[in-house]
């Protein structure tokens, strides 16, 4: 989080977390495809030769002037392939909030709780307690037929009290809630601690 | 990973930096001062999670910016991370790419801090070198605070409404 008093600037950082293919950038090719361009950035993709993310995607979102303050919101994904791990811990440090997102595909399972469990383990290792750190999880690829029930990924995730959505990233579904929910978050504990 | 939120009541501290206006002028000054010394191309300050403070500079559009800070952020810390793994980090490392036509520099400007810097290839590389090292202790010594009291209006009246109506206003 940075603030310029100067500008009146508050900017905040958002990474999309989770297992490879659980639809991290397709959420942000929803958002930059959804927003007026007038109120986001191009996007970016630094990408392997095969389509995947190789770094991260980025996407700056701007609300405007809310009670004369302008909040800027960066979105961040982290690669999902498994040996892309310190890339991911370089993306991850410095989040002011999280979207997980969980893969409903049914062999999706075991990579859905080793990415849960490898981003708590780097949010630890910044420092941060990860049960009050902002959170939210998507549970993309609701659409898909033989996709698994979100509350029984959610239980063996042990996801807790965090706020859960229901997602088909790829038709939109979810994606805007999802964005709402961890703004949100992320301006509530911001409120906390500086009050 | 058992705790739900509400189970513990530990507070979470992230690390902030709050920029003054005071020191945001610094900062602006620093910028300049390198650019027209240099001379440069252009010029950007922003922090270690790619938020632009400041730029200067042609044949740039405004709104690049936030993806080009966003990329020299990722830049560095993949740099910084490559030299660590490979055992040769050192602090106050420069990132020089050398071209033809011009050469661009980057380089970590204390704990919070990325200054970049591009310069035609006609000016000196180890004066320019020089200007950006120089700088950029300049702005590491700053000390942004991390601790600043005040919401900027967070809590005032009316923002989460506000606060949501500009959420959902994005979707066109």
């Amino acid at each position: 989080m940075l603030i310029n008093w100067k500008l009146r600037e508050l900017n905040l950082k958002v990474v999309y977390y989770g297992p490879a293919f659980s639809g991290k950038t397709t959420n942000l090719i929803q958002i930059h495809s959804k927003v007026d361009e007038q109120k986001r950035s191009e996007l970016i993709s630094l990408k392997t030769q095969e389509d995947r993310t190789l770094y991260f995607d980025f996407l700056q979102l701007e609300l405007g002037k809310i009670n004369g303050l302008t909040p800027k919101i960066h979105l961040y994904t982290v690669p999902g392939q498994a040996n892309y791990e310190s890339s991911r811990r370089l993306v991850l440090h410095g989040a002011d909030g999280v979207v997980f997102v969980a893969d409903l595909s049914e062999d999706s399972l075991a990579a859905n709780i080793k990415a849960w469990k490898n981003m708590h383990n780097h949010l630890v290792s910044f420092g941060i307690v990860p049960a009050r750190f902002p959170m939210v999880v998507q549970f993309n690829k609701r659409d898909l037929p033989k996709a698994l029930p979100y509350d029984r990924v959610a239980d063996q995730m042990q996801v807790n009290g965090r706020p859960k959505f229901p997602a088909a990233a790829i038709q939109g579904e979810g994606v805007q809630e999802t964005l709402k929910a961890i703004i949100q978050a992320v301006m509530q504990n911001i409120t906390r601690q500086i009050a | 990973m058992n705790e739900s939120p509400e189970q513990n009541p530990t507070q979470v501290m992230q690390k902030r930096v709050f920029v003054t206006p005071s020191q945001q002028s610094t900062i602006e000054k620093i910028a300049l001062s390198l650019k027209a010394k240099t001379p440069a191309r252009f010029i950007l300050v922003a922090d270690r999670n790619g938020h632009v403070l400041v730029f200067s500079g042609d044949g740039m559009q405004d709104a690049g910016l936030a993806e080009l800070a966003a990329l020299l952020a990722g830049d560095l810390a993949a740099s910084q991370e490559i030299a660590r793994l490979t055992g040769a980090f050192q602090q106050k490392q420069l990132i020089l790419r050398e071209g033809e036509k011009q050469n661009t520099f980057l380089c970590e400007a204390g704990g919070d801090l990325v200054l970049f810097m591009q310069s035609d290839s006609e000016v000196p590389l180890g004066w320019a070198r020089l200007l950006v090292l120089e700088a950029g202790s300049q702005l590491a010594s700053m000390h942004l605070s991390s601790d600043e009291d005040g919401t900027m209006g967070f809590s005032s009246d009316g923002f989460k409404q506000n606060l949501d109506d500009a959420i959902d206003g994005l979707w066109s």
